[in-house]
């Protein structure tokens, strides 16, 4: 920061300042009281290099800001409201509003302001051009690319409105009946950044319009009967954005450097017919208006000590409203608490979801129309991999002789099928079996330690590489895609095997101080791929203390260090390599 | 096998720091003891702020003391009767729900908070590590939901990674104060991995609802699960991606075609098209195509509009 006076002034004002303007007051005359506090401050925000990147949710107005927050909270007799405002700079504003009478009826109302600073891609490294033959020929494959908006300033503000009311229905103490609601709405401007195919490959920066807007409303009702307890949820999101779709001009097709009119005539009718447009405007960074429908069914029955049962159903429908596509998902799932004594639990889960989503028929002008060695057809239905069935089941078991010891472990499962594609065999499923152990050892009340240890077996983690080349099988009609084809559904950054170790070890000589170590460490390896065997470590060691010499004041301190190495796969490049 | 860094041998410093530590542990619990309460009979709040006058004072602004208006024994609602440590003064004859949680018995505050986000409260990694509410509740204040510290502080203390990953170079705005923990993660319920009850793509669309689709041209792994490519807490590479680009892309996909193609060494310009300029090096078209594959395939969540080239089939999300 190059004006650390300015900086400093600004925080000194702020010192001494505040003991005169904050203020707090309360006046108690039961049952009736209120709390409230006015603070008063500033912030001086400056930016150097790379601001767009580490003020990315702190950029707010540059320069000095003065700053104000309210709080008001309030009680009479089953009666309570509280208030809290803060006003940090002209993008971002938060207030709360909250009240509760006689345990019947509950609202809250809460909005918040926030800029969040977008970064721009220079594109600097697109410029290149090939050399022929190794020399330093120029030769037709290169990189271009233009800054339509060059001193552009992206950026854009997110507000958020939230309300959540609950009433008690009079005469019903059992019916509780509950409706929120949500709204974001992001208004400002971001780059878009397109492809000029075909003669070279030049890349144009353009700003764009941010105009989102996501609302959600949900209601409900809960009621008890007797041990049931039952609940229903309907929930509606809907969004859309209102910024125009950007348009691009796509180069008409032909031959980057061949300048020759007869020449260049077969270049164009050769480049032309591998593409589905050029030489013309279209459309592209488009969102697609949605909307999501869902309705919640959950029951719970307290069966006393033969424990408690849970049960819940969701049914959901999901529509792209601007392409014509759906996915519905039907899913539910049982929970089975018991103590079988006062030393141990059990909990069992199990559950079972469909989601069915739209396949799409996609139609391509032929390959290469009308030249030699031309005319494939491409057409091809696009079979969507979120088509799946998921079975889930899962025990723990915990065990607390006394309360020195303490003992868990558990056992999982998971299988996720993908079968909306016609001809995969067994390949469109991923299996997971996970198992974990742990136990809690807390001798006395100022010493706890607890040691945990995870493993999870994945088959299949990534098979949905195979599946999308399954869909429509374009690649079998080209010879360069056929090599690709022998890597794709192979390779992937998924674990099959995942190992994990939480080590905790917390001292308490007394109410005023605390000691707490740790380590959490992973390991994550899938060895199953033709190439490279993929790797993962995590390790991650802590140490902090607390002390707190008095109710008023509470210090403390921690020092972590995180480790994380991953090797990433690679494989050699497919043409002119 | 797990692979320790050379820094974290025993004879390393780092290393026989953490060997300190855990010995000094170990000895400090065989070491310091304590006791466990027995019970008694109820004696009214009156003779509890006989002696526990300072937390008396606090409570009364409590919710739970506004609740308990009239009550004569709010204290022991929670406690437990108090004659037996009234009478002998002794910390441990009362119930204390610090000291005295069991995971298997009975929790004293589910007793009342019983709905609907308490429902899926059994078996979660809380219920087995924590010693019961307490833990992050002071039942006797009056601060917010009676958190002993407020978010993110309170959730740091445990997550030490997560507290790192907040302060990484991209994260969700949690240090800024504009996101929570709770926001995303319910420790009540925690009915999917202890998030907010949807699965954790659904959680994630929520907010990026742009991003929902169902799209005509899929990007698979986004179908499957954001965290493939995306760690919500914090990461190094820019927009919380679990590894820079190129390599999170190569990590399924085979590198471009061109990219290993000799680069021209020199100013030039685009025969058709003279006004595209521009100075090449040898290592110019890997540094073009090996970069930022999303500079060309931007709709890398999918798209419904077709990509340029046939032979592609429309699906190569650069529009």
């Amino acid at each position: 920061m190059k004006r650390p006076f300015l900086k400093f002034l600004i925080v000194a004002i702020a010192v001494l300042v505040l003991p005169f303007f904050s203020s707090s007051a309360i006046s108690q005359e039961e049952p009736t009281s209120s709390i409230w506090s006015l603070w008063l401050g500033g912030h001086y925000t400056g930016y150097e290099d790379f601001y767009k990147k580490v003020g990315e949710f702190d950029r707010g107005e540059k320069e000095a800001m003065p700053e104000v927050s309210l709080s008001y909270s309030g009680y009479k007799e089953d009666q309570s409201w509280d208030f809290f405002g803060h006003y940090y700079d002209p993008k971002r504003i938060s207030f709360d509003l909250s009240g509760k009478s006689k345990d019947v009826f509950s609202g809250k109302v809460s909005y918040l302001s926030s800029y969040r600073q977008r970064a721009t891609d220079l594109l600097e490294n697109l410029m290149a051009r090939e050399a022929v033959n190794q020399e330093n020929k120029p030769g037709g494959k290169m990189f271009t690319y233009e800054h339509e908006n060059p001193d552009a300033d992206f950026g854009y503000t997110r507000h958020e409105v939230k309300s959540d009311f609950q009433v008690k229905v009079p005469g019903s103490a059992k019916l509780k009946i509950k409706a929120f609601h949500r709204s974001i709405l992001e208004k400002g401007d971001d780059q878009k950044v397109v492809s000029m195919h075909c003669s070279s490959c030049h890349m144009v920066s353009k700003s764009a319009k941010v105009d989102r807007r996501t609302h959600t409303v949900s209601a409900g009702a809960e009621a008890t009967t007797g041990p049931v307890l039952f609940s229903y949820l309907g929930s509606y999101r809907t969004f859309k954005s209102e910024a125009s779709t950007p348009v691009a001009f796509y180069d008409k097709a032909e031959h980057p450097t061949e300048k020759d009119s007869a020449k260049q005539e077969g270049y164009i009718k050769e480049f032309d017919a591998r593409m589905v447009f050029n030489d013309e405007k279209v459309p592209f960074g488009q969102i697609p208006e949605t909307e999501k429908m869902a309705h919640t069914l959950k029951v719970k029955t307290d069966m006393g000590k033969k424990g408690d049962i849970l049960g819940s159903f969701t049914n959901s429908q999901a529509k792209n409203k601007s392409a014509g596509l759906k996915v519905q998902s039907n899913s539910g799932g049982l929970k089975y608490v018991v103590s079988p004594s006062q030393k141990t639990k059990i909990v069992a889960l199990a559950s079972l979801s469909r989601i069915e989503s739209d396949e799409a028929q996609i139609d391509l002008p032929l390959w290469r129309d009308g030249l030699t060695g031309g005319g494939q057809d491409f057409d091809w239905i696009r079979y969507s991999n979120l088509t799946r069935t998921v079975a889930k089941g899962s025990a723990e078991f915990i065990y607390q002789p006394n309360r020195k010891y303490r003992v868990f472990l558990s056992t999982g499962y998971e299988g996720t099928e993908r079968d909306d594609y016609p001809d995969i065999e067994a390949k469109g499923k991923t299996t997971k079996l996970k198992a974990s152990v742990g136990g809690k050892y807390r001798p006395n009340s100022k010493f706890w330690g607890r040691i945990k240890y995870s493993f999870e077996n994945i088959k299949d983690p990534a098979p949905y590489n195979q599946l999308f080349e399954a869909s429509g099988d374009t690649l079998a009609k080209l010879w360069y895609f056929e090599r690709e084809k022998l890597r794709y559904g192979d390779v992937t950054n998924q674990p099959t095997n995942q190992h994990g170790i939480d080590l905790t070890l917390n001292f308490r000589p007394d109410r005023r101080t605390s000691l707490s170590a740790g380590l959490r460490a992973s390991l994550e390896t899938n060895g199953d791929t033709d190439s490279l065997d993929f790797e993962r470590t995590k390790l991650q060691p802590q140490v902090s203390a607390t002390l707190a010499p008095t109710p008023e004041w509470n210090l403390f301190g921690s020092i972590s260090y995180a480790y994380d190495k991953s090797n990433g796969l690679a494989s050699v490049a497919m043409m002119d390599g | 096998m797990l692979k320790f860094p050379k820094h974290f041998t025993l004879k390393s410093p780092v290393g026989a720091t953490l060997a300190c530590i855990l010995g000094l542990f170990f000895f400090l619990s065989a070491y310091v003891s304590g006791e466990f309460p027995l019970d008694a009979v109820q004696v009214g709040d009156e003779l509890c702020s006989a002696c526990h006058d300072q937390i008396n004072q606090q409570f009364q602004k409590n919710i739970h003391a506004r609740l308990a208006v009239g009550d004569e024994n709010t204290c022991e609602a929670c406690h437990g009767p108090g004659s037996k440590h009234a009478e002998e003064g002794d910390p441990a004859l009362i119930y204390n729900a610090p000291k005295d949680y069991s995971a298997t018995g009975k929790n004293m505050c589910i007793t009342c908070h019983q709905g609907r986000a308490f429902n899926s409260w059994h078996g979660l990694t809380h219920f087995e590590a924590v010693e019961g509410c307490s833990d992050c509740h002071k039942i006797h204040s009056e601060e917010k939901h009676l958190l002993a510290k407020q978010e993110p502080q309170l959730c740091f203390d445990c997550h030490t990674l997560k507290k790192s990953q907040a302060r990484m170079p991209s994260h969700h705005p949690v240090m800024e104060g504009l996101v929570s923990c709770s926001d995303c993660h319910s420790v009540h319920s925690g009915e999917v991995k202890y998030t907010v009850g949807d699965e954790s793509r659904e959680l994630c669309l929520s907010c990026h609802s742009s991003l929902s689709g169902p799209f005509i041209f899929e990007h698979e792994p986004v179908n499957e699960d954001c965290g493939i490519c995306h760690d919500p807490h914090g990461t190094i590479a820019d927009k919380l991606l679990i590894q820079n680009e190129p390599f999170l892309c190569l990590s399924c996909h085979p590198m471009h075609f061109h990219v290993t193609l000799v680069g021209y060494e020199g100013e030039f310009s685009a025969p058709m098209h003279p006004e595209r300029t521009g100075v090449s090096t040898r290592d110019g078209m890997k540094q073009a195509m090996l970069t930022k594959c999303t500079q060309c395939h931007s709709e890398v969540h999918g798209s419904d509009l077709p990509s340029q080239s046939i032979s592609g089939a429309g699906r190569a999300l650069t529009r």
